[in-house]
């Protein structure tokens, strides 16, 4: 008996003698293991960002439910296990070093995750998600889980888009123009600007066609007579799967026909695979919309488009993606 | 005779109401459209020397006057049925969901936005449960021995069809990508009119109109049937057959409704109250009338649902909200009407 308590007694001063105290993004101060070996995304969100940077840390990552098959993605990604973040008995299974959680803005609640954290008393790290920040994401990460190398890779690739980006941007005014995005059968749900499913448009000043409030928990929706009002002059239909997807009942259907965008040809098909390029969900997946929608509306040549897309491939999902991948990701059904 | 008389004056009336309702509703909506415009494209038809301008006739013939036929040709099965079952079951509290339908259909629907078909696929989906769902209660209710009350065996064989329907609907939304599937079902399960076309109108039309002239016709029959069983039977009624039939017509008029509008409540439960205070309880006369009151009734909620902001507001909610108040007036005015 008094073994088991002086072997207790010594695990846990070894485990406060490798304790470090850090200040995660959000500006939480937390306790983490002073060398980080096992790690457990929060959402799909994280596990995404996670992936390029400490693969083999990740003992288990998350799925969106539905989406079970995915491509275009390196096959090492499907083979960690599949994790529910609600299932506290399963976490504590697998016992990660540190929980990895995202949020969006400064102003964010995030008081669930501080409940997660004393609730299985394993530190959860609040990493910054929004589109602007993710270079300074991966430096975080980099040294939150020794990972520098691999990660400034991915951060010098961010900060070079970003970059670029912003000199597009300042090269030309955009015409007077609007987006409307819309997702799901039908074509009538969407979100307007200051959503965070539609943040790549905020975030390329692309104005958004939607006047709406911003709908708490989920999509808006919105009638046939209200989106002819907007007459937007671009729309970008997404959905995970083909027939969920409005793109065909917007170019088929008498009631779209005399919108700008379907009159003109600006219709768009957002690809999805492995992850939605708008949103779907909205982490680090959203860059290669970034990159499309500046050729789209800021001239970026296709070459160059083609480029930074596959090599956003090559280094967040592990894949080479072929031309002919790429096309077809492209195409229009 | 003369009440009779009196009574077919104000089927009239309502049927008058109902058209003058509806054009008027083809007014409202977030497009402008104004009743010149609307004159011109009448006159249009008729002569060609009427112009009008693509987008009033693209917004008046395809996106308004397929909502507004089909929020008539709903709300009136859901209210005609509503009103049927209540007099069948003779309970006042019977909606036409009473025998799972909605549950079905709402099961079905949930279950084809999962694998991602198309819109059609989902219809026909939501259609072929929400008749499953009522056989199933149907088969239950006629295993459950002849001895039991078959009006108390088919109400609580409903409810557990319902129950399990719905649980099953939970499971759906639980494993469906919250991004877009799961938007999708929620705004499914709360009703709206939104995608309706013109062609999906034909197909409720086919179930819905032959649907209202049967009821019209077996009315007398059902009227018997409300007395009970061993009364309907004394009088030469086949009240097995009769009840067999009546729920068959009602739930494929019911499923009908729901597999192109979503799950619509109160309409079912509120209208055929309002139509009897007006009507009186005689069927062939009260079916029709809740009918064309259901009808109009969900026309006007539609008119809100999809006019007073920018975002359309789900029919679920519109017709509880409006409903409800609507109901205590008249409840109250027919109690204060009751004391005199």
């Amino acid at each position: 008996m008094k073994k088991t308590v002086l072997i207790i007694v010594l695990l846990c001063a070894c485990h406060l003698a490798g304790a470090l105290s850090i200040t995660d993004m959000k500006g939480r101060k937390i306790s983490v293991p002073d060398h980080i070996s096992k790690v457990i995304p929060y959402d799909v969100k994280t596990s995404i960002v996670l992936f390029p940077c400490a693969g083999e840390k990740m003992i288990a990552r998350s799925i969106l439910p539905g989406t079970k098959s995915i491509q275009y993605i390196a096959p090492r990604y499907m083979k960690i296990p599949e994790i529910d973040i609600k299932n506290a008995e399963e976490v504590l299974t697998v016992m990660p070093d540190v929980i990895i959680a995202g949020y969006y803005h400064s102003g964010e609640n995030t008081e669930r995750y501080q409940k997660l954290q004393e609730y299985l008393k394993i530190p959860v790290v609040l990493i910054d998600l929004s589109l602007g920040n993710l270079d300074k994401t991966y430096a975080f990460l980099g040294s939150l889980l020794e990972r520098k190398a691999e990660c400034a890779v991915l951060s010098d690739y961010l900060s070079d888009v970003y970059k670029r980006i912003e000199a597009l941007r300042n090269s030309k005014p955009l015409p007077d123009h609007s987006v409307y995005y819309t997702l799901g059968l039908g074509g009538l749900m969407t979100d307007p600007s200051g959503s965070i499913h539609t943040e790549v448009f905020d975030f390329l000043d692309v104005p958004n066609a939607a006047k709406i409030g911003i709908p708490s928990g989920g999509h808006a929706k919105v009638n046939m007579e209200q989106v002819m009002i907007w007459n937007p002059d671009y729309i970008f239909a997404a959905g995970f799967k083909a027939e969920s997807n409005a793109y065909k009942t917007i170019l088929k259907e008498k009631s779209w026909s005399g919108i700008r965008a379907v009159k003109e040809g600006n219709v768009y098909k957002v690809p999805c695979q492995p992850f939605g390029w708008m949103d779907h969900p909205p982490s680090v997946n959203r860059i290669p919309g970034v990159i499309w929608l500046s050729r789209i509306f800021y001239d970026m040549p296709q070459k160059e488009e083609k480029g930074r897309i596959q090599q956003f491939y090559k280094l967040f999902y592990g894949y080479d993606l072929k031309d002919e991948e790429y096309y077809s990701l492209m195409e229009d059904l | 005779m003369k009440k009779l008389n009196y009574s077919y004056v104000y089927l009239i009336t309502l049927a008058v109401l109902c058209v003058v309702n509806a054009l008027a509703s083809l007014l409202i909506g977030r497009f402008a459209v104004s009743v010149s415009d609307l004159w011109m494209l009448m006159r249009s038809f008729l002569s060609d020397t009427y112009e009008v301008s693509q987008t009033v006739r693209t917004v008046v013939l395809d996106i308004r006057l397929p909502r507004v036929l089909a929020a008539l040709l709903v709300g009136g099965s859901l209210s005609l049925t509503g009103a049927a079952y209540q007099g069948m079951f003779r309970n006042p509290m019977v909606s036409p969901s009473i025998l799972g339908v909605s549950a079905g259909a709402g099961f079905g629907a949930s279950l084809a936005i999962l694998i991602g078909l198309g819109a059609l696929w989902i219809q026909v989906s939501s259609f072929i449960f929400g008749i499953a769902a009522v056989l199933a209660v149907y088969l239950i209710s006629l295993f459950s021995g002849k001895k039991q009350d078959k009006c108390l065996t088919l109400v609580l064989s409903g409810m557990i069809v319902t129950t399990v329907f719905t649980a099953l609907i939970s499971l759906l939304k639980y494993v469906a990508d919250p991004y877009d599937t799961l938007p999708s079902i929620v705004y499914w399960l709360m009703g709206s009119l939104a995608e309706m076309k013109m062609a999906d109108l034909s197909y409720i039309a086919m179930i819905a109109l032959p649907g209202l002239l049967i009821f019209m016709v077996l009315g007398w029959k059902l009227d018997m049937l409300s007395f009970g069983d061993n009364e309907a039977r004394s009088m030469g009624v086949n009240t097995e057959r009769l009840r067999f039939t009546l729920i068959a017509i009602a739930t494929l008029m019911t499923a009908a409704a729901v597999s192109i509008s979503g799950i619509i409540g109160w309409v079912g439960l509120l209208v055929p109250h309002i139509a009897r205070m007006i009507m009186g309880p005689k069927n062939s006369i009260l079916l029709p009338a809740s009918f064309m009151i259901g009808g109009a009734f969900l026309v006007f909620v539609d008119d809100i649902s999809r006019s007073v902001s920018s975002m359309e507001i789900p029919l679920g909610i519109t017709t509880s909200l409006i409903g409800a108040p609507f109901f205590i007036g008249i409840l109250i005015r027919s109690g204060k009407r009751n004391n005199i």
